[in-house]
């Protein structure tokens, strides 16, 4: 909703929960004026059929996040014999 | 095209003017309020009201689906063939809207008084009315949550307050036939128990939340709203009266169908 240049609302990231005991998974974007109201429109722009269990929704403002070019990621040096399937695939290898 | 309606007893029958009184209301309401699908303020808007839309809709289904097991008539003359002047659905549910403000104050005046009569019903012996209405009753809060949000953030405003109140001053005295039923059907409905309830009692509680919500959001309306509830309707759909507007509605329906 904007009244000339003012905007009212800002997004707000919903996730659901579609399964007892399974987790909340990230399933859209509202925009809202605030929480409650986000909610509530949540509640309609979601799978209502598919009877989620919960949902929550949280101004996208409140997350902190990484950025693409994040390079603390990616770990520098190759690690993969810290994995089982290392050791695995290194014994195939030798009795080819 | 049959004659549409006539096989029902409809003005002697306190249940079918009941029947198609809530039926009337939630078809009326619904395809109006279809109006506002990609009309909303936003996206999201447009999918909350045409949700709401899918379940008054649905709720009429159930309503004059009980008519179509009493009485040898079928669901598309009763929701769709059946002229004005046999509707028996409250006027406020007639009018185009005059804009978002609007279609909230009507909505909140409507679910008020809806759930009022629709759990005197689930608290009735009309057992098949009874399990019907337990059924509205669960999809009616998400209704009243979404007028409750709007009519509170529509104060924010000076625009806001000034719809707000306009929409007050004009769809309360369009609301005061919701309970108005002719006094045959009132009392043979009471007596019955098909509702567990009387109706001027169920007037009596709608009038006192309409007026204290009126109070809480702060809004001045041009007459007192304790008069605006207690007028007698100058057009009661209840007795089969209406407006204009619901005449052409239902004749343009015939066209499209």
């Amino acid at each position: 909703m904007t009244d000339g240049d003012e905007t009212y609302e800002e997004p707000f990231e919903v996730f659901v929960q579609w399964q007892r005991g399974k987790p909340h998974e990230y399933a859209e974007t509202v925009n809202a004026t605030d929480r409650e109201m986000a909610l509530v429109l949540a509640k309609r722009n979601v799978d209502v059929r598919a009877e989620p269990i919960s949902i929550w929704v949280a101004p996208r403002s409140a997350f902190a996040a990484t950025t693409p070019e994040d390079t603390t990621l990616a770990p520098s040096t190759d690690r993969e014999y810290r994995n089982v399937a290392y050791y695995a695939m290194a014994a195939k290898e030798e009795t080819e | 095209m049959s004659m549409t309606g006539e096989n029902l007893q409809r003005e002697t029958d306190a249940v079918t003017t009941l029947l198609l009184s809530m039926g009337d209301d939630e078809f009326v309401t619904g395809h109006r309020m279809s109006y506002w699908v990609s009309r909303g303020p936003s996206i999201e808007e447009d999918n909350a009201v045409s949700s709401i839309v899918q379940d008054e809709l649905g709720h009429a289904r159930l309503w004059f689906e009980v008519l179509t097991e009493r009485a040898d008539v079928s669901l598309v003359e009763l929701a769709v063939e059946r002229p004005a002047e046999r509707r028996r659905n409250t006027v406020l549910a007639e009018p185009a809207y005059a804009g978002f403000g609007d279609l909230v104050v009507r909505n909140f005046l409507y679910d008020e008084a809806e759930r009022l009569l629709v759990e005197a019903v689930h608290g009735g012996d009309d057992d098949v009315l009874a399990d019907r209405a337990g059924v509205v009753l669960n999809e009616e809060p998400y209704h009243r949550e979404h007028a409750a949000l709007w009519l509170d953030r529509l104060t924010a405003s000076d625009e806001g307050v000034s719809r707000l109140t306009r929409a007050f001053d004009t769809n309360v005295p369009h609301a005061t036939d919701y309970f108005a039923f002719e006094e045959s059907v009132a009392s043979t409905l009471e007596s019955e128990g098909v509702v567990d309830r009387a109706f001027d009692d169920l007037q009596q509680e709608w009038a006192d939340r309409v007026v204290e919500r009126v109070r809480t959001l702060g809004l001045e309306l041009e007459r007192s709203p304790r008069e605006l509830v207690a007028a007698a309707p100058t057009t009661n759909g209840r007795l089969g009266e209406h407006t204009d507007e619901l005449t052409a509605m239902t004749r343009q329906n015939l066209t499209v169908y």
